[in-house]
């Protein structure tokens, strides 16, 4: 399973699984290309993947060591530029084996102090270093109480579960390793898991500098074993949890790196529905749009029925608010009304309009979420985009993807498995080879081996230096673990704070507030995501929002009880933006897509996943729909599949416009399946199941055990 | 997945993904489980994504009858993501069972499954049914996994079962998936109905599109 066995072939070579990269390879895939799809990293998604906490430690770890390591591999990889099946005529540009897409990456860690020496009992109560935090603690479900319940279950965990964990444990022991003695159950892992663990902790607390962010890294990456994490609520979530206490819910979080939003009539809602692979994937409604307005976090009107309930608004301002919205939901068949504003910053028209300041603040920042100085024209855009998606799943425009938005471009890479997408994670490659006479790419080396393609797709990172110009744009980003909401309310929410400019010249900080319900947290904390455009590093750029917004613990200055939800740990860093100003001389058949950047949404990733399409695949649809389970053909497809595998390379144009082709066939004829086959065949599986003595349905049934056979055996027999 | 909005007549909704080495058989037990039909020779899965069949699974009443309560599998193939280890962790999220499968003609398959089994602890729900299935009977003589070790493996992981099952010539496919999705029904039925995630308000993008697929004969 292990070995190397790679074919060497294929119709195109994509580098990484990112998102719009993983588009373009399931479009490709589901057209009849050939597709390789290879990542150097052992997740999916690259830089839009989603981690839990422990798997994200091991990326901090990585991107901090980032710098030192780096010269020595590329001189590596100079040395073992000598490939072996290299055609003569063929010169190789070396992949960099990283890149410097991140950067100032700083964590910070404000949990509590674990005293000395409680391995493995926690009866005496630990001390918050922070004699204010204690007192806050009482108000948030004691930690006494947490400990009492821990105990318990210490010890009734045991025997409520015992058969399943013990056996569990005592034979995962041998593999995970030799950790657990037989007969621990889940619950001992906090405690004995990691015996470095409260070494860091300590140092962690003991001072709040940039110096832990070394400790946190290097230490706990290389001690994670990759537990499982039960359902239920554990003890001790919450204000006064210490480092080690979070331990047990690692696996329960689900971090972004770069969190990105749906509109719910945006493009990719439309591509999921279209291309019939959206039961790939679960969301659930953003429920709350607030908004930072006179040092005070706000609810913005965005529905009719918001706007009518709001309080923060006056009823004048109601009516005005309404009146301006309706406006922008068809400005264009009102060119007169804007006319004059169109280059003007879109606050000097909505002066002209005369509305409030305050509902000038709501539209701007909360409803366009562009800037005051952007033009009217983009701004009405902007707001008409907001407006259009209202209602649809919910009370406003946006949707969130349960566990992540790292789940987007595996959805599409499984839809190009599908199609017959070959996938291998861990794998570098480390060469281009590109052609001496055509100056074409002809294939990647990986692993010594020539791997050939006609077309090259690549992420961001994986773009030989040569080709590359330096990245001048960054994303700030910081990632808190936050005790509370940051507009606590008796129900949860997922929310999307705007943080207007602090000063004239500073950037607005878009915040995505996740908790529980949105699978990124275990209840009681929250996972709260701070973007905005570099201009400096991102701890610069966000360090004064995240203290509007939270209370950060600080060892000297004392704790002072705070109203703002409590931060136990936090991560900042810098991500490269990237364009097409990055890539220079490209080879014409290499495609580099885009980092995520700073959009919220995923709309112009989609669109440039498109374009790459369409410029290898010129007319062929894009992201064509998946047929249906009950019209699946399977004889025929596998019979295609083998095909495939053996089939050798023939001329480029023509492989995919004759493969494109057959099917198509396929999927009008399984799609325009006759109704009496389906019968026909549902009534012979029918009678085949119940002959072994098991009943199936009749009626409803037909629809799935129904696909039209015969037919899609003589398509096989076409096809090969 | 999909959600009760009585279109549909079906009481019961169960993921069920398959995963095991490359070559154990998994598509054709999916194949002999759909269409009770067995292609001896193909190289690894294209084209399939997920099956739905639906079942009267009821221990009394086997018997079929109008009112009946129908629970409907779908069952997803790994879209020979396996190959190179390289299965998404999405591909596990919301099953409720998993069938891990090795051929018992190949010890390698078997030793795997413990490594699949790590898998399925890191990404599946916690709470996920597992049945272990060792394909090829009809190969008995090249037997390399014997029935014991498998089940004390099986205890050992908490699997709730093991089955020695053969694609080929249909034994005990139809079983493996019954016997899950009546262990399945008898766990989900008191209380915890799988609509649970619907009713918790998680959105599956324009059901309505879906569904009037699903309901097309009915």
């Amino acid at each position: 399973m292990a070995e190397d066995d790679l074919p060497e072939d294929y119709d195109v070579i994509v580098l990484g699984t990112g998102f719009p990269e993983s588009v373009v390879a399931a479009a490709l895939s589901r057209v009849g290309m050939k597709v390789l799809h290879l990542d150097r990293n052992d997740y999916y998604s690259d830089q839009w993947a989603t981690f839990t906490f422990d798997s994200l430690v091991k990326w901090i770890d990585h991107n901090q060591t980032d710098s030192q390591a780096d010269t020595e591999e590329s001189e590596d990889k100079q040395a073992s530029n000598e490939h072996p099946n290299l055609e003569s005529g063929t010169y190789t540009v070396a992949v960099p084996s990283r890149l410097h897409e991140i950067k100032n990456v700083v964590v910070k860690s404000y949990f509590c102090e674990k005293t000395q020496g409680d391995s493995s009992n926690v009866e005496e109560p630990k001390m918050c270093m922070e004699s204010a935090a204690i007192s806050e603690a009482v108000t948030n479900s004691t930690e006494p109480q947490d400990k009492e319940n821990e105990e318990q279950k210490d010890a009734s965990g045991t025997s409520q579960k015992n058969l399943n964990d013990n056996n569990k444990d005592a034979s995962g022991a041998n593999l995970v390793k030799a950790e657990d003695t037989s007969g621990c159950a889940v619950e001992s892992e906090m405690d004995n898991d990691n015996p470095t663990g409260t070494a860091v902790s300590e140092d962690k607390n003991g001072e709040v500098t940039d110096r832990n962010t070394d400790s946190d890294g290097s230490v706990q990456s290389s001690t994670f074993p990759g537990r499982r994490v039960r359902n239920e609520t554990k003890p001790a979530i919450g204000l006064g949890m210490t480092y080690d206490e979070l331990k047990p819910h690692w696996r329960r979080f689900n971090i972004d790196l770069s969190p990105k939003l749906l509109f719910s009539r945006g493009s990719l809602v439309e591509a999921l529905i279209s291309a019939n692979i959206s039961h790939y994937l679960e969301f659930k409604s953003v429920t709350r749009m607030l908004t930072y307005m006179d040092g005070r976090v706000e609810e913005v009107p965005c529905s009719r029925a918001d706007v009518f309930s709001s309080s923060v608004i006056s009823i004048v301002e109601k009516r005005m608010l309404m009146k301006f919205l309706t406006f922008c939901l068809d400005f264009e068949q009102q060119q007169d009304q804007y006319e004059e504003f169109e280059e003007k910053p879109y606050y000097e028209f909505l002066q002209s309009r005369r509305l409030t300041p305050k509902l000038q603040h709501f539209i701007i920042h909360a409803i366009a979420m562009v800037k005051a100085e952007t033009s009217t024209v983009e701004g009405l855009k902007a707001t008409q985009r907001f407006l259009q998606s209202l209602g649809r799943y919910g009370n406003t425009p946006f949707i969130w993807p349960l566990y992540g938005a790292g789940e987007l471009p595996q959805a599409f890479c499984r839809m190009c498995a599908v199609f017959g997408g070959l996938y291998c994670l861990r794998r570098e490659v480390s060469a281009i080879a590109i052609s001496q006479e055509t100056k074409q790419c002809t294939g990647t080396i990986s692993n010594n081996k020539l791997l050939k393609c006609k077309w090259l797709v690549t992420g961001h990172s994986y773009v030989p230096e040569s080709f590359q110009k330096e990245c001048l744009q960054f994303v700030s980003r910081a990632v808190f673990i936050s005790c509370g909401s940051v507009k606590p309310s008796d129900e949860e929410f997922i929310t999307v704070l705007s943080m207007p400019p602090s000063c004239k010249g500073a950037e607005p900080v878009r915040v995505i507030e996740l908790g529980s319900s949105a699978m990124a947290c275990p209840k009681g904390l929250y996972v709260v995501h701070l973007i905005s455009k570099s201009l400096s590093s991102a701890m610069e750029d966000l360090k004064p929002t995240a203290e509007k917004l939270f209370h950060i613990r600080s060892g000297d200055e004392g704790d002072v009880a705070s109203d703002k939800p409590t931060v136990l740990w936090s991560l900042y860093f810098n991500q490269a933006i990237s364009d097409s100003s990055c890539v220079a001389d490209l080879p014409s058949n290499m495609h580099v897509l885009d980092m995520p950047g700073v959009t919220i949404g995923f709309g112009e990733a989609l669109q440039q996943a498109k374009e790459v399409f369409e410029k290898i695949c010129t007319g062929e649809e894009f992201l064509q729909r998946v047929p249906n389970p009950e019209d699946i053909i399977l004889d025929g497809i596998l019979q295609d599949g083998n095909q495939n595998v053996v089939e050798p390379a023939g001329e480029v144009a023509q492989t995919g416009e004759t493969e494109h082709d057959c099917h198509n066939d396929e999927n009008q004829a399984s799609e325009a399946g006759p109704d009496e086959k389906e019968r026909n065949e549902a009534s012979n599986s029918e009678a085949d199941t119940e002959t072994q003595g098991h009943s199936v349905g009749d009626a409803e049934q037909n629809v799935e055990i129904a696909d039209a056979k015969e037919q899609h055996v003589e398509e096989g027999k076409d096809l090969s | 997945m999909k959600s009760a909005d009585g279109d549909f007549s079906f009481d019961y909704l169960f993921k069920i993904v398959l995963i095991g080495d490359p070559g154990v058989g998994k598509t054709c037990i999916v194949q002999r489980f759909k269409q009770g039909t067995f292609v001896e020779k193909h190289g690894s899965t294209i084209g399939v994504d997920f099956t739905m069949k639906t079942l009267e699974v009821d221990s009394k009443k086997i018997k079929l009858s109008r009112g009946r309560k129908l629970t409907r599998i779908t069952v997803w193939d790994t879209a020979g993501q396996e190959r190179f280890r390289t299965i998404t962790q999405s591909y596990y999220r919301n099953a409720h069972a998993v069938i891990i499968t090795y051929d018992i003609t190949k010890k390698d398959s078997f030793e795997n499954v413990t490594r699949w089994t790590e898998d399925v602890k890191k990404y599946a729900p916690p709470n996920v049914l597992k049945l272990l299935v060792g394909n090829k009977t009809d190969i008995n003589d090249n037997r390399e996994v014997s029935l014991e070790d498998a089940r004390s493996f099986a205890a050992n992981y908490s699997m709730v079962d093991v089955l020695e099952a053969s694609a080929k010539d249909a034994t005990n496919i139809e079983n493996a998936f019954i016997r899950v999705a009546s262990e399945l029904k008898s766990r989900y039925e008191n209380g915890s109905n799988l609509q649970a995630s619907v009713l918790g308000g998680n959105l599956i993008l324009d059901s309505r599109n879906v569904e009037s697929k699903w309901c097309r004969c009915s």
